[in-house]
């Protein structure tokens, strides 16, 4: 799986016409990698493809996010968000990810696809503080508690703002 | 498949290479008797395109998977791509590599516009298209679409608007009904009382 990697302050900024693409199987392993996408990783092909997606999960990262992604991929929807990734060098790069099924002629989801976009910096802004507190209210709660905890954060945030998580991440 | 024959004719060149190496090596022996380095020039030259062999089979491997997903595309799928392309340094690599990049394009195009179309109907007007990262036409394309959300949207909610101005009229209207005959109830039941003047009455 993972090798333990120091997380630095070095980022890298997405270019306004590229897009990071790739491709997963049902269980989260990587079966395509567009060239942004090696490019910003700092993997080769060879070391993406067959890896668990979670290869660029950076720390920062609270789980809860990764929990509202896969249920709702595996409810058939397309679910956006902010992620910080960190490449093979430890850097790290912000992106707006939209993941969708991948269907196959005869309508089975066969894997899943994530389209990366350059990020507007005032989501970046946004999303740094809340993730910061979400993975805060992770820390306290505990593992077997975590997830439960942030996303409560989370939901609590969308309700004072009366807005679906889609409408506040396309928003912000 | 052409990939195939493709190969074979290198390897058909290759081995041409060698019999002409071995014909070179006979002629010399003929000429001037056994002189052992001789031996070594055929073995490496028969190495050489053994080896020439197997690098044709590994550049080449990418153009049947190439070609499948080409097929795929001619049919309308979009989901395949090419993998295993070990490094981008030669003609074929940047062929697959294009391909690839070429149909994250058009399958992003076409996600876009479905999703989008369909949230719209749904009445999740907030999702629009989203143009980043996309190319020329691409770009434009979902600009476009949103040009023309924009103008669903606005239809719709007009729609609602003035569905919504008739239930506000037929509820009036009820009310005002009712207004009216609650207003009317004491008489009625004076009426009622004295149904006979009631009748009379009129
Ligand atoms: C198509 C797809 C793309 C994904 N992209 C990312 C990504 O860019 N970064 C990331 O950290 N996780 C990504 N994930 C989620 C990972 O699979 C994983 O859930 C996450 O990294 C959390 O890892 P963990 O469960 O080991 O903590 C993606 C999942 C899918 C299905």
């Amino acid at each position: 799986m993972k090798r333990a990697i120091t997380p630095t302050d070095v980022e890298r900024m997405m270019r306004e016409d590229d897009f990071i693409v790739s491709m997963t199987d049902l269980k989260g392993r990587i079966t395509y990698g567009n060239r942004i996408f090696i490019e910003f990783s700092g993997y080769s092909e060879d070391e993406l493809l067959g890896t668990q997606h979670n290869i660029i999960r950076h720390p920062d990262m609270p789980r809860a996010v990764f929990k509202l992604l896969w249920d709702k991929i595996q409810a058939r929807e397309e679910c956006f968000a902010y992620v910080k990734n960190m490449s093979k060098d430890g850097g790290f790069y912000w992106v707006f990810a939209n993941v969708t099924p991948i269907y196959d002629p005869s309508g089975n989801v066969t894997g899943y696809l994530s389209v990366r976009r350059k990020p507007r910096q005032s989501g970046i802004q946004v999303v740094s503080s809340l993730y910061a507190a979400m993975l805060e209210e992770e820390k306290k709660a505990g593992p077997a508690n975590a997830i439960a905890a942030s996303t409560k954060l989370l939901v609590d945030v969308l309700n004072e703002k009366g807005l679906s998580y889609d409408e506040l991440v396309l928003a912000i | 498949m052409t990939n195939s024959s493709l190969q074979s004719r290198v390897v058909f060149l290759l081995w041409m290479f060698s019999a002409l190496l071995l014909g070179e090596i006979g002629a010399s022996f003929l000429m001037h008797g056994f002189e052992p380095v001789m031996l070594v020039f055929l073995a490496l030259g028969i190495a050489l395109s053994a080896w020439g062999q197997l690098q044709v089979r590994r550049w080449l491997a990418p153009l049947s998977k190439l070609n499948s997903v080409i097929v795929d595309v001619a049919h309308g799928r979009f989901n395949s791509r090419v993998v295993g392309i070990h490094g981008q340094e030669d003609e074929i690599s940047a062929l697959c590599w294009n391909v690839n990049d070429m149909l994250d394009q058009l399958n992003t195009f076409f996600r876009e516009q479905e999703t989008s179309f369909r949230a719209n109907l749904d009445g999740k007007f907030y999702r629009q298209t989203l143009p980043g990262g996309m190319h020329g036409g691409f770009h434009k394309g979902l600009e476009n679409q949103n040009v023309l959300l924009e103008g669903m949207t606005e239809q719709k909610m007009g729609a609602m608007r003035t569905h919504m101005l008739t239930r506000v009229q037929a509820l009036n209207t009820d009310n005002l009904l009712k207004n009216l005959t609650s207003n009317q109830h004491p008489d009625q039941s004076a009426g009622a009382d004295c149904g006979d003047r009631g009748v009379t009455r009129r």
